[in-house]
């Protein structure tokens, strides 16, 4: 069972800053589809999700990189065996790297058994491209509590699954270990798609001026309690040229404003980790 | 014929990617543009008959202003009939062949293809050959598959009864070749960003403006990297909306921007499926 618990001590925040940018983004390879009967896939959606480590994932890190700009990449198991040369390259750039279950499951139509044989196979497939474990978790479709007990008792430092908070808090386990939940938030680009399980689309500079909102009230409210915006970005939509053209404006548009601080997902864990 | 999606989902087919920043177009033009227009009316598909109304707007009405304006403009487009549309239409199709744009399939019926067998798959894509033959005595030489749900077994037909290019999946920027057991294509990508129906179906649909301004933004982008990386913007656009004088309106707006950039090709869907064709050694 997990319980929250209160931080023991302050924060140790960076000097100077005003608000904490988490940029993520959910790298799929093409394994978030749906199906249309059995193993059959709905090749429209299929292949919308194909353009992800066909195209989608190099624009979106150019952009990236053009802001020289830090991020969490989470990447689904899976998706490292067919997407190689992307996958190291995202290591070379020095982004965290983090977990994204195997096959981009619902672990809600999952048994428990079944849950935890996806854990495995995910750590195996990370194990075996990058020789080694990541520290953090994130999974678009969890069955909480269950889910993220097994994020805790797979020894991941933190999750960013739930969507019930804008900043981290503290899970204790029964063994007494600490797991940081960093909530994953509700701005991503999401909100411009055009894929057609949301059958609606959002003209991506519109979306754009309702971050800049989100983001102008985290800045100008950090004097006593700094804020967090969160920005979950998948390569399969923001790789698309228009929202790659408004995501280039809007990391434009955050960059301007100083005492920033733009971190990745393990180092505001370990700040909270510190705190306990 | 391979009758299950590969381990990892895709279709049955080898896919042959060409080095990317090998590919060039002709005239050493950086930026391929294809216009493609799926023209259908109620006669293809079902839907309640007030709703069908709007679509026959597009044989009526709208296809006649679209032709206009790509005379006006001096440009080609791959025009997409549904066999029954053809049937239903045929001084529509001998007006666009007449034009000099490139007539293409779209299915027999607009229906996704994806509860087909293979024998239905195959008689689909017959009748649609045989409507079109009838009319324009040529074999099509594209096709894209309603909706853009393919079955196991379209593709690999396609090839096996004699198509160049098919247009139906949206992975990709730039065309690539897909091998069968029997035959091959050409697929040339299209996707939900520059596809009418994402913006059109259900209504209501958003004004001319605001739909065109993400799709300058689609062009700036791949233009400015067809600098380094020559590139292919390709439009699904459907003549009961853009027929319609305010789409039309924006869409020759659009269409005269992209005409004064230099190095663009306004090309068919076969232009650019022959030009691959016979460059294959980008490989």
């Amino acid at each position: 069972m997990l319980v929250e618990k209160p931080l023991t001590n302050l924060i140790k925040w960076p000097d100077h800053i005003k608000m904490v940018v988490l940029i993520s983004v959910d790298f799929e390879g093409h394994w978030d589809f749906n199906y249309h009967r059995g193993n059959i896939p709905d090749y429209y959606d299929f292949y919308e999700h194909h353009f992800d480590g066909r195209r989608g994932i190099w624009r979106l890190l150019n952009v990236l990189a053009k802001h020289q700009m830090k991020a969490t990449i989470f990447i689904c198991g899976a998706a490292l065996k067919d997407n190689r040369k992307v996958s190291r390259e995202i290591e070379e750039a020095g982004y965290e790297i983090a977990h994204h279950s195997f096959r981009h499951e619902h672990f809600y139509e999952l048994t428990p058994e079944q849950e935890e044989t996806v854990f495995q196979q995910m750590r195996s497939a990370f194990q075996d491209f990058y020789g080694r474990d990541m520290v953090g978790f994130r999974t678009c479709h969890p069955n909480p509590p269950r889910t993220i007990e097994t994020v805790g008792r797979h020894g991941y430092r933190y999750d960013s699954s739930l969507r019930d908070d804008d900043h981290p808090y503290i899970l204790q386990m029964d063994d007494g270990r600490y797991l940081v939940e960093i909530p994953r938030g509700a701005n991503g680009d999401a909100a411009m798609i055009g894929t057609p399980r949301a059958g609606k689309y959002n003209v991506p500079s519109e979306v754009i001026t309702h971050w800049k909102t989100e983001f102008d009230r985290c800045y100008h409210q950090g004097t006593n309690d700094i804020k967090f915006f969160s920005l979950c970005l998948h390569s399969f939509i923001s790789g698309r040229p228009s929202r790659a053209k408004a995501l280039d404006g809007f990391f434009a548009y955050m960059k301007q404003f100083p005492d920033v601080w733009f971190a990745t997902y393990e180092e505001v864990a370990d700040l909270w980790l510190k705190a306990m | 014929m391979e009758r299950e999606p590969q381990p990892n989902g895709e279709l049955p087919g080898k896919v042959v990617l060409p080095q990317r920043l090998s590919v060039r177009w002709p005239g050493n033009a950086r930026l391929a543009v294809l216009l493609t227009l799926e023209c259908y009316g109620g006669e293809a598909f079902s839907t309640i008959p007030f709703t069908a109304t709007t679509y026959n707007y597009g044989l009526r009405r709208g296809i006649w202003e679209v032709l206009e304006s790509l005379e006006k403009l001096e440009v080609k487009a791959t025009l997409h009939f549904p066999g029954v549309t053809v049937e239903a239409y045929p001084h529509v199709i001998e007006a666009v062949a007449k034009a000099g744009h490139e007539v293409a399939a779209l299915g027999y019926r607009y229906e996704p293809h994806w509860d087909f067998n293979e024998a239905e798959e195959r008689k689909n894509i017959e009748r649609a050959i045989a409507a079109i033959e009838g009319v324009t005595n040529k074999r099509p030489k594209g096709w894209r598959t309603p909706q853009a749900r393919p079955s196991l077994y379209t593709l690999q037909l396609l090839g096996e009864l004699g198509f160049v290019w098919d247009s139906s999946l949206h992975n990709d920027e730039i065309p690539y070749r897909m091998e069968f057991d029997e035959g091959s294509l050409i697929e040339i990508p299209f996707n939900h960003v520059t596809d009418y129906r994402t913006y059109y179906v259900p209504p209501p649909s958003p004004p001319a403006h605001k739909l065109f301004s993400v799709w300058e933004d689609e062009l700036d982008v791949l233009y400015k990297e067809s600098e380094r990386e020559r590139s292919m913007l390709t439009l699904s656009l459907h003549p009961a909306f853009f027929g319609r004088p305010g789409e039309l309106d924006t869409l020759e707006q659009f269409i005269a921007k992209i005409k004064q950039l230099e190095g663009t090709w306004f090309a068919t869907c076969s232009d650019v499926a022959v030009w691959w064709e016979q460059n294959r050694n980008w490989v």
